[in-house]
């Protein structure tokens, strides 16, 4: 052979080379790519495992891959998932054994596995027990390294940040030193995105399941309030009625003394009761259970009501109370109750505030809305305490001194809720010492 | 609580029968004849609406009592719906009202049923 011949040789050696690593560079390209595809379009563990096993054996042409996840719960590496082909699942028959009975207790150390995880490191071995231990015997390794056709074992750790979440075996069916650079890149390449394709599918199960528990723990709670308001209610009931009874009783008259304080039983009772109404309604906003009765209704008509009903306790503390309306007001379609008990709220909130003064509800129409403003003269709010408003247990701060403490912080919120309900806008204007103008709008009938 | 409205019932002259719990209640309802029939949801042994339920699937419905109205503590719009659902002629909350106003809405219901 002269020098040319050897030259020639030597070219086609280097060309033959560069096309071999072109090829796995393609293979490489091609695999990420599948990867890619697979964590984003499958979501839980043990299917996205199984499919990057089965790419990567398909795509680099390997014996098995393995992936096996640490969990935390139980301290064990578990076998996620496997390559599926005719020789595995022979190997699997003969080891008699599924992936789930090949858990290693992380503390195991003759486990290979384990090793790579403690070290953070890539193991290699050529013996199968070294990754199965203590699951099969020696013989068994044997017996299934010889169907599956697996020479070596290649562990690479899963590592996220800094903590490993498990690790991935590859199997081949030759020695380690036969690999080319090139594959092995490829390898070392594709552990990241493993890794961040199990994690993803890892912490889209997780919260999965959270939420599913969450919403079991929302349901348990809704119960526990509607069954514990029951009883909270049958024994309120009793004293709410009782006292009532002796106050509106036709024998024998009352020492004033004696009607002065079992009236307060009566107004304490009546705002307990009113208490676990507003956690009821609460919970059934929170849990989308609130449930819209619409009829048309004349929203002055409704106003005289409520005037009604608290024209003696603000006549009993000089309060005038008025309605107004201005021109002809069409009716609005709405829930006629849920209306009632938003205006009661802004009523009841204007007569605490506004100790001697004037409250007015004003109604009047507004584009496609009827506006229903409840105005007070009393001590309005300051603006820190504007913001806590609709918030929910948003009690103004200097009201839990200054106030006889009655209120839950839950009416505005309600009140809010339930005029969203109806697609309307709740808002005020306030100023501290003048007065405040709360105003929600209905839509027209 | 059966006592408290048995007693505004009757210082308000009317007749009143009372069922010791869900089944007693039960038998009183099937035997009828009673104008207005007070039922609550949350019951010793048959719960309210199960009773409501049985006379619905049993055909006779509610027929040998003039009107059925729910008197209970219990407000789950759902299972006011499937009381309504059932026959019920309406639904009154304990709580939410005097011995006044439980025997306004009752006499109102009697005069609604003659």
């Amino acid at each position: 052979m002269d020098d040319s011949q050897k030259a020639i040789q030597q070219a086609n050696e280097t060309l033959y080379k560069q096309n071999f690593e072109l090829s796995v560079k393609n293979q490489t390209l091609s695999i990420l790519r599948r990867l890619y595809d697979v964590s984003l379009t499958t979501a839980d563990v043990t299917s996205t495992s199984q499919k990057i096993a089965d790419a990567i054996v398909q795509e680099l042409g390997f014996a098995v891959v393995m992936i096996s996840l640490l969990d935390k719960n139980t301290k064990c590496l578990r076998p996620v998932a496997v390559s599926d082909s005719p020789e595995i699942r022979e190997a699997m028959t003969k080891m008699g054994k599924t992936l789930d009975e090949i858990n290693i207790p992380s503390d195991y150390e003759n486990n290979l596995c384990i090793t790579c995880i403690r070290n953070k490191s890539r193991q290699m071995t050529t013996n199968l027990l070294d990754i199965l231990d203590p699951a099969v015997t020696q013989e068994v390794a044997d017996e299934v390294g010889n169907i599956a056709n697996i020479k070596t074992i290649i562990i690479y750790p899963l590592i996220l940040g800094d903590e490993p979440i498990g690790v991935i075996n590859v199997g081949l069916a030759k020695k380690v030193d036969d690999l080319s650079r090139a594959e092995k890149e490829t390898l070392e390449q594709l552990i990241g995105l493993v890794t961040l394709a199990v994690d993803r599918a890892k912490l889209y199960q997780d919260l999965k399941e959270a939420n599913i528990r969450l919403k079991q723990l929302d349901q348990l709670k809704d119960e526990f309030i509607s069954v514990t308001s029951h009883e909270l209610r049958a024994p309120m009931t009793a004293i709410k009625s009782y006292t009532w009874l002796v106050l509106n009783s036709k024998e024998g008259v009352l020492e004033p003394k004696a009607r002065e304080h079992l009236d307060k039983v009566y107004q304490s009772t009546e705002r307990l009761i009113h208490l676990v109404n507003e956690m009821l309604d609460v919970s059934r906003i929170e849990s989308g259970r609130v449930q819209l009765h619409p009829e048309s209704f004349d929203m002055r008509q409704l106003a005289e009501t409520v005037k009604d009903e608290f024209a003696a306790k603000a006549s009993e503390q000089g309060t005038e109370l008025e309605v107004t309306s201005f021109g002809e007001v069409p009716l609005v379609i709405a829930d006629r109750e849920k209306v009632h008990q938003i205006l009661e709220n802004l009523v009841s909130n204007a007569i605490k505030f506004t100790q001697s003064g004037k409250i007015t509800i004003h109604i009047s129409q507004a584009d496609q809305f009827v506006e229903t403003a409840v105005t007070d003269t009393g001590e309005g709010i300051s603006e820190d305490d504007q913001k806590k408003l609709f918030v929910k247990f948003g009690r103004l701060e200097n009201s839990l001194i200054a106030r006889s403490g009655t209120g839950s912080g839950l009416g505005l919120y309600i009140c809010k809720q339930y005029v969203e309900l109806h697609h309307g806008r709740i808002w005020f204007v306030s100023e501290a010492g003048k007065g405040s103008t709360f105003t929600f709008n209905l839509p027209l009938s | 609580m059966r006592d408290l409205y048995e007693e505004i019932l009757a210082t308000a002259g009317f007749l009143v029968e009372k069922a010791v719990d869900g089944e007693d209640g039960y038998e009183m309802m099937k035997k009828g004849g009673y104008d207005l029939v007070l039922l609550d949801i949350m019951l010793p042994k048959m719960d309210g609406i199960s009773i409501l339920r049985k006379f619905h699937n049993e055909g006779p419905g509610l027929a040998p009592n003039k009107a059925v109205v729910i008197l209970s503590n219990l407000g789950q719009e759902s299972i006011i719906g499937e009381a309504i659902n059932l026959g019920a002629r309406g639904y009154m909350i304990k709580s939410d009202m005097t011995p006044e106003q439980a025997l306004s809405e009752i006499r109102r219901y009697l005069s609604e049923s003659f």
